[in-house]
Order: structure tokens, then C-alpha cells, then sequence
């Protein structure tokens, strides 16, 4: 199938807080209680419409285990977006958050766009962080921030759209460096942001700032369902 | 792991087969002009940037039970991902996806974390282990008239990741039946898995990975003897001998 561009996503953050649940979920709708632990980095890919223009979103979902970490973290480059995830009832999930923006911001690109994500939003019981915590963090340190159940479905695909929005729209505003005086193609520049140009596109009808434009910021961290 | 070629021309498959690889010898190409196989033409194709670059020794296989029935095509390949490295450090596990059919990479697994098995010769067939339980069998898909060359390939392939690999990194162990459901990671020195072949798993409870999503098509499965498919012809063996990239001078595998 054709598509306007491919994103290259990460999916990272400790272990067991459900990051290959929202790749199933996302990918296949579907929620499996009991997962193998992920060793090195499993692909997932989905095609979403974002204005239009059909975007393919090709998903590595890595290992969260500390001893996989050197690993897995050679792979973050050339990502346009990351989903860091935290569980919501495991306190110490949370207090990781800041290296592993850390170890992301290091290894990809300034421009990536970074989706905060507190999982498990259906244990409400359970929750032990709470969701003004999380908000402040993303506000701290310019992430967007959603709490998610990759049980329920609940705003998982908002997760993965919202960030696909935020990577088009800063394509839309020109914030990607696509045109450089030294005659480096826009595609090459593109892709070195974790974005590719589908078969067929031309990048001068795809950049540039679009009237209906807007950010991402406003896009829903509440989608009303958690 | 050490490439005797031009960079761009690293595209390895089951057929590439030479002498080179951990030794300081000049590398003799049996095959320079072997067209790349289906998962290093996947990996070019441009939606990969960080893989499209390695150099890949696989094969096509299906994955099978322990009693050898048919379930998914897989694809499998080692690649390093340095070209400093003396040893394949990465498993490539890719097959067709669900929706049209097309090579989807599914899974990149550092090699250490991996155990490789001969499980059962006669039958072509491999078992690959994570170190986190999970395996599966795979039976090679080649064409009757190079498919025990290229078997061998795998074979000697797997010799060398278990007896050169570095320190720490032992990818390829002996498993005893005896071991099998205590998950030991003892080690052993001999080639072939020595468990007892007995049972297997229900098809629909075969995944090569977890995610259901890309469980691969049962359809148009070849059975575990019948003549391989068109889509094998690209990989083949070539020669005797390890795969090029990764060879060198050796003797038998040994067993201590």
C-alpha cells in the first residue's frame, strides 16, 4: 500500500509497563494479559490518515529490561516519534522517566516528538501515580502526556495518531529542516528525523505550513474514556 | 565479523560461501553475483535505514512443531552489526505479513540472548531458543539439490557462533532433554539438540513471536518434503563450505 510517509516510532520505558501491549493493541486491537518479555526489538507497522495523506507508522518496540538496554538504545536513532511509557500503579516506573528521556533525547533527534504515556489506567485502584504528576512532567520537559489502558483500548489509538499529528504538523510548519542551501535533498533530511517520503510523493506539495494545522498540545490528552 | 567486499555489496544469503571471515585470508567469493535474498531485498528497499546496510546470511524456512508439522514461512538471517565484528551478533526473524503476503521484519534479537540448535538433521530442521523460554522449530525451504548444502551452512554457521563467539556470548548450546523444562542454560559441546522428539505444540499455540497480529499466513504452506516454491530460488546454496561472510578455515565441529 502507498503512503504519503513513513514515521519511525520507539516505544520505550521500563519493563512490564505494557509497551508491546500497546503495540498489540494498536496494531491488532487486542489485549494479551501474559507477554513474553521482549528481547531486543520487536516490529510493528499500521497505516494511519492523517489529513488526508496516508501515513505508515513502522513501530520498534524495545526491550525494557536494564540488560538490554545498551542494546536497544543503538536503535533509537532516526525515530520521529517516541512513546515513553510508565506504569501507573508501579511509583518507580515513573521515577525512571528521566533517564530514559535522557538516554532518547541523546540518541535521536532534537525534533522527535515524545508522547509521555501512563499505562494501565484501567487500575485505578492500583494507581500510584497520579495523573497530575505525570502532566507535570510532560509539561516540564515539553512531552505530550496521555494516560492509557492497553487492556481497555482506552485512548491507545489516540496515543499513536496524536504523535503522528505532531510529527505532521511540525512537517506542515517546515520545523523539520527540509530545504538546506547546500542542496542536500529534503528526503534525505527528512529521514534522518526518522521520517520517509512514500513512493510517489513530492515533497514540495507536502511541506509547509497548512491552514488546518494545529497542535498537537490541544489534541486530546483527554479523549474522555479513562 | 569482517567483509570481504565492497560495502554495498554485502548482501549475503545462504548461497554466499567462501573461506574468510575470522581469519586474516583473503576471501574467495563463490558467488559474487548471487542476487541479495528476500530479507536483505526487504531490508533495502528503503523503510529500514539502520538494518538496510548489514550483511545477511538466511534461508527461508517454515516453522513446524516438534513432530515436524507445517505452520508459518519464516524467514530467518544473522547480519552483525558492525562490520568490525569478527561474529554475526543479531537474529533477523521476518516472514509474510498477514494483510498482503508481503516480507515483514518482525523481530531483531541480539544473539546472545539466542540459542541455536540443530534439532533434527535428517529433516533439515533448527531450533532457536530465547533465553527467555520461548523457541521454535524451523525446517529450511530450498530447493532438493541445495538444500543439505545449505543446511550445512547452518550447520557450520552454528558451529562457529558457539565455539568462536566471544567471551560471555554463547549463543549456541547443547540442551538435554533432561534440561528442557527446567530451562537450564547449561552448555554443552556438542552440535545437534538432543532432546526427545515427542508431542507438539497445536498449531494455532505455534507463534514464532508473540504479537498474534503477525502470526504468519497457514496458507500456501509447501509440506515439510514437497518441492520448495518459487520464492526459494533466490537463496541458494553455493558450494560447500560456511556462509561467506562469516567463514574460515576449520576443522570438523569438535566435540570436547
Amino acid at each position: 500500500m502507498t503512503y504519503a510517509y513513513l514515521f519511525k516510532y520507539i516505544i520505550i520505558g521500563d519493563t512490564g509497563v505494557g509497551k508491546s501491549c500497546l503495540l498489540l493493541q494498536f496494531t491488532d486491537k487486542r489485549f494479551q494479559p501474559v507477554h513474553d518479555l521482549t528481547i531486543g526489538v520487536e516490529f510493528g507497522a499500521r497505516m494511519v490518515n492523517i489529513d488526508g495523506k496516508q501515513i505508515k507508522l513502522q513501530i520498534w518496540d524495545t526491550a525494557g529490561q536494564e540488560s538490554f538496554r545498551s542494546i536497544t538504545r543503538s536503535y533509537y536513532r532516526g525515530a520521529a516519534g517516541a512513546l515513553l511509557v510508565y506504569d501507573i500503579t508501579r511509583r518507580e516506573t515513573f521515577n525512571h522517566l528521566t533517564s530514559w528521556l535522557e538516554d532518547a533525547r541523546q540518541h535521536s533527534s532534537s525534533n522527535m516528538v515524545i508522547m509521555l504515556i501512563g499505562n494501565k489506567s484501567d487500575l485505578e485502584s492500583r494507581r500510584d501515580v497520579k495523573r497530575e504528576e505525570g502532566e507535570a512532567f510532560a509539561r516540564e520537559h515539553g512531552l505530550i502526556f496521555m494516560e492509557t489502558s492497553a487492556k481497555t483500548a482506552c485512548n491507545v489509538e489516540e496515543a499513536f495518531i496524536n504523535t503522528a499529528k505532531e510529527i505532521y504538523r511540525k512537517i506542515q510548519q517546515g520545523l523539520f529542516d527540509v530545504h538546506n542551501e547546500v542542496g542536500t535533498t529534503a528526503s534525505f533530511l527528512l529521514q534522518a528525523n526518522g521520517i520517509k517520503i512514500g513512493p510517489q510523493q513530492c515533497i514540495s506539495t507536502s511541506v509547509g505550513p497548512s491552514a488546518s494545522q494545529r497542535s498537537s498540545r490541544d489534541m486530546g490528552s483527554d479523549s474522555g474514556c479513562c | 565479523m569482517k567483509r570481504g567486499h565492497e560495502p554495498k555489496q554485502a548482501p549475503g544469503g545462504a548461497g554466499e560461501a567462501g573461506p574468510g571471515g575470522m581469519a586474516e585470508r583473503p576471501l574467495v567469493p563463490a558467488c559474487p553475483t548471487r542476487r541479495p535474498g528476500r530479507l536483505q531485498r526487504h531490508l533495502l528497499s528503503g523503510e529500514f535505514d539502520q538494518l538496510r546496510d548489514l550483511p545477511i546470511f538466511e534461508s527461508n524456512f517454515v516453522q513446524v512443531t516438534r513432530l515436524g508439522e507445517v505452520a508459518n514461512k519464516v524467514t530467518m538471517g544473522v547480519a552483525a552489526s558492525s562490520p568490525a565484528l569478527e561474529l554475526p551478533d543479531l537474529l533477523l526473524l521476518a516472514g509474510p505479513a498477514k494483510e498482503n503476503g508481503c516480507l515483514q521484519l518482525f523481530g531483531l534479537f541480539p544473539l546472545q540472548f539466542v540459542q541455536l540448535f540443530v534439532h533434527d538433521e535428517s529433516r533439515w530442521q533448527l531450533k532457536v531458543k530465547f533465553r527467555t523460554g520461548r523457541a521454535f522449530y524451523l525446517q529450511l525451504r530450498a530447493a532438493p539439490e541445495t538444500r543439505n548444502r545449505e543446511f550445512g551452512q547452518w550447520v557450520r554457521l552454528l558451529y562457529r557462533l558457539r565455539f568462536h563467539s566471544a567471551q560471555g556470548a554463547v549463543p549456541f548450546t547443547q540442551e538435554y532433554s533432561a534440561l528442557e523444562d527446567d530451562e537450564e542454560e547449561d552448555e554443552d559441546e556438542d552440535l545437534t539438540e538432543q532432546e526427545e522428539v515427542s508431542g507438539g505444540a497445536p498449531l494455532e499455540n505455534l507463534r514464532l513471536l508473540p504479537r498474534p497480529g503477525q502470526a504468519l499466513s497457514l496458507c500456501c504452506l509447501p509440506s515439510p518434503t514437497c518441492h520448495p516454491e518459487t520464492s526459494c530460488r533466490g537463496l541458494n546454496a553455493e558450494g560447500p563450505g560456511l556462509p561467506r561472510l562469516w567463514s574460515q578455515p576449520c576443522s570438523a565441529p569438535a566435540s570436547r
